[in-house]
């Protein structure tokens, strides 16, 4: 299945909206998908998003759901974000 | 005869501690001469005043400094359009700030998201740590112009917070180093604490320079990290990001 993370908004900033992304994400779009499935996160029309956000997001659906892939990373707040959740959030996507 | 700008600034006037911090070196303006002429109808004495000053860049990072400093601060210190009491407000002024910046630029899109990201980071900071125990006002003072962008909170500072995880800290250069550098956040046990280093890395990769003052310390960021003692402190936390000043807002 695929998380368009534009559906939150296009400047996905701090950390208490972040957490409720991923309250609301689990309740409607992952309550019953298999642990094993493919997840895509899909950053197009993302415009800015920092760690404090994805790391609510991101980094839970890819501890919770092994196969997570990621789409349209081009942005460079999504590149720079991403490489700071790897360092810093042990994220291996 | 050197060039002189009049500035028309709402808010409080910098105090004379203001004028003599080393705030924005960059500029210089330590060595800027100035004088202010506040409006004569008394009831907008404290809303309107006119700086004059050899560099336009001063006035933001010096209100902040003196609202930041202040012994005592009430709300309503702060006109509106410098003030986000809470983050949601925040959130809808970076919104209108990037409006502006891609309206009104000459550097790129992304650049300006980044920047976005930058300030969004170190506000949500401020909010994240001090919730609950600002010491009289919550929330921040937010404002920008030309080239930079100006956060400060009245809140307990860096060091203070990172104590409560770590207090073996000893110092603000401390605090400020391990803020920096160290995967820890002042709010365990939940698993925080990458945002300052995202901040780290995107001022080194956008070629951007930001200054951050804690307690007596300052942290001076571009190609690379410098900490060390402040002449003048700030309680909570202050930061001027300074960008390329091809912005005409």
């Amino acid at each position: 299945m695929k998380i368009e993370l534009k559906k939150f908004g296009d400047m996905l900033i701090s950390r208490p909206a972040g957490r409720e992304a991923f309250l609301a994400l689990s309740a409607y779009l992952t309550r019953d998908i298999d642990r094993n499935e493919t997840i895509e996160i899909d950053f197009e029309g993302v415009k800015v998003l920092t760690p404090s956000w994805a790391d609510e997001v991101v980094t839970k659906v890819a501890q919770q759901f092994p196969n997570t892939k990621l789409l349209h990373t081009g942005n460079a707040s999504v590149q720079a974000t991403l490489k700071t959740l790897r360092q810093y959030s042990d994220v291996k996507i | 005869m050197a060039t002189v700008f009049r500035e028309r600034v709402r808010g409080i006037e910098p105090l004379a501690s203001a004028w003599k911090a080393e705030v924005l070196p960059l500029y210089d303006t330590r060595k800027v001469q100035h004088e202010v002429y506040r409006n004569t109808q008394k009831d907008q004495a404290k809303l309107w005043y006119t700086v004059v000053t050899e560099s336009m860049e001063s006035t933001l990072a010096r209100q902040a400094f003196s609202w930041a400093t202040a012994e005592h601060a009430a709300v309503n210190d702060l006109p509106f359009d410098l003030y986000c009491q809470t983050r949601d407000v925040f959130q809808g002024r970076l919104d209108a700030m990037s409006q502006e910046f891609l309206r009104a630029s000459r550097i790129s899109e992304d650049t300006i998201y980044m920047l976005i990201a930058i300030a969004g980071e170190i506000g949500n900071n401020s909010f994240d740590h001090n919730v609950g125990s600002w010491k009289d006002v919550p929330g921040i003072f937010f404002g920008y112009s030309v080239g930079q962008i100006v956060l400060a909170d009245r809140g307990c500072g860096i060091r203070a917070t990172l104590q409560r995880v770590k207090p073996e800290l000893r110092s603000d250069e401390q605090a400020l180093e391990t803020a920096f550098k160290e995967k820890l956040s002042g709010r365990a046990p939940e698993n925080r604490g990458n945002g300052l280093k995202f901040v780290r890395q995107a001022i080194q990769d956008q070629h951007l320079c930001l200054q951050l003052y804690s307690g007596n310390a300052r942290a001076e960021l571009n190609a690379a990290i410098t900490i060390q003692t402040a002449s003048q402190s700030v309680p909570g936390c202050l930061a001027v990001l300074a960008f390329s000043d091809t912005v005409q807002i």
